[in-house]
């Protein structure tokens, strides 16, 4: 990393750390900001009231969900289900029943209608990419350009990881003569802002790296789902594929499914979500059930059951593949928010001290640059 | 003992960083505090630094 200020290995990373961060500027400013609000995603929708709060949601018994999922049916003529969920710790004694119109096989079109668990009744309906914080992931995540906005996603994450690694190799030298944390003031604006640039950027340098490195991964999130339809879950279907299609309203209900995955599971896990036959997450004859662990990373690393929608049984548990589950993982590591207030505060304050290096690593260039041409163009 | 470089020092403190911000999804507890700060390690370097700077006055060191 010691590279002299004049060698060809110094003279390309300062290259690479220039081009790299100009490039991705503006998409990277666009990055910080709605991601720094993505970090109270919860917050916003809870005091925005995107899912509605259970009245009931201490009550020691539930209504069975077949019950819910009945009722939803009843309010939305012509559609099917696709899912339903429970998030028991963000939204207690609250499902969440996805559907779609009838025909549709994947989540595009799908809404979401929210029941009390207690008593089975709808509590509304919201179709969740059109919420504020919907709205705001689709331009984070997406681009509003769908899976080829992710993949540009993931330029700007590799055009950011390329950023920080040529920079600690421009920064070795400089800090052979700035002691780590002096800020010459009264020598120019220009002197303090290389010195905020270069002590800032070391400050945020472990979090921007797990930051980029998961942005490049979940950049890929779509593309990763593909294969796994078209290989692992592609393979269950054929093998299962002797199996009676479902057609309509499946044999087995929904509770039936959701206690023969529990009983299947190790002990400890929980149902996360069901998504109904015919989709494609699940075989045309089964229910995929995704389980997640108690605590930690088993949280994260779901396992997929599937069960039998004509006889209730659970006829395999798979762990998913080490790329979903790369990607899994990627995304508390991303926005921040499974450590409570105090990890949303230290994300924040990475992300707006991130910002801040961004535009004033442009504001750099821009003033060298016009320092430059000035001096051509005065006559000696 | 050993006299690590700035640089070092730095890629360490980001190394450091980075393990707290995993070790937090996997610790619950006691373990989370410890892999916060862990996480919240460089900033609070950053910090101490730009106070003894100010305390001891500007080090320029060539």
């Amino acid at each position: 990393m010691n590279a002299p200020a004049t060698s060809r290995w110094f003279r390309f990373n300062l290259w690479m750390h220039r081009w790299a961060s100009l490039v991705a500027t503006l998409p990277f400013l666009v990055l910080c900001v709605t991601g720094s609000v993505l970090i109270f995603h919860d917050e916003i929708d809870q005091a925005m009231g995107v899912v509605p709060v259970a009245q009931n949601a201490e009550a020691a018994t539930a209504r069975p969900l077949a019950e819910s999922v009945a009722n939803v049916m009843a309010t939305h003529p012509g559609q099917r289900v696709l899912s339903v969920g429970i998030d028991a710790d963000e939204h207690p004694g609250v499902l969440l029943v996805s559907t779609a119109p009838a025909g549709d096989h994947d989540f595009t079109r799908a809404v979401a209608s929210f029941t009390d668990l207690a008593t089975a009744k709808p509590l509304g309906t919201k179709d969740l990419d059109k919420t504020f914080t919907g709205i705001l992931l689709d331009l984070h995540a997406r681009w509003f350009l769908g899976p080829l906005g992710e993949l540009i996603g993931a330029l700007v994450a590799l055009l950011v990881l390329l950023s920080l690694l040529s920079g600690l190799v421009v920064y070795a030298p400089y800090v052979k003569k700035i002691a780590f944390g002096v800020l010459r003031r009264g020598r120019g604006s220009r002197l303090l802002q290389l010195d905020l640039h270069n002590f800032i950027g070391a400050v945020v340098l472990g979090w921007a790296l797990v930051v980029g490195i998961t942005g490049f991964l979940l950049g890929f999130g779509t593309v990763a789902l593909g294969v796994w339809q078209h290989t692992e879950l592609a393979a269950v279907q054929a093998q299962y594929g002797h199996a009676t299609p479902v057609e309509g309203q499946p044999k087995v209900d929904v509770d039936h499914v959701w206690h023969a995955a529990l009983a299947a599971a190790p002990a400890g896990w929980h149902v996360v979500s069901t998504i109904w036959p015919d989709t494609n997450f699940s075989a045309p004859s089964h229910y995929t059930v995704l389980l997640g662990g108690a605590k930690g990373l088993e949280e994260r690393l779901y396992r997929v059951a599937l069960v039998n929608a004509a006889t209730g049984n659970v006829d395999t548990v798979r762990q998913l593949p080490f790329y979903l589950k790369a990607i899994l993982v990627s995304q508390p590591l991303h926005f921040g928010d499974y450590g409570g207030l105090a990890l949303k505060i230290l994300w924040s304050a990475c992300a707006w001290l991130t910002l801040f290096i961004t535009g004033n690593g442009a504001w750099l260039w821009w003033s060298r640059r016009r320092r430059r041409v000035s001096r051509e163009e005065v006559p000696a | 003992m050993i006299r690590l470089g700035v640089v070092s020092r730095t890629l360490l403190l980001a190394l450091v960083s980075a393990a707290g911000i995993v070790g937090m999804l996997l610790a619950d507890g006691l373990g989370d505090v410890f892999f916060f700060l862990l996480a919240a390690l460089p900033l609070l370097a950053g910090g101490w630094s730009l106070y003894a700077v100010r305390r001891n006055g500007v080090v320029q060191r060539r």
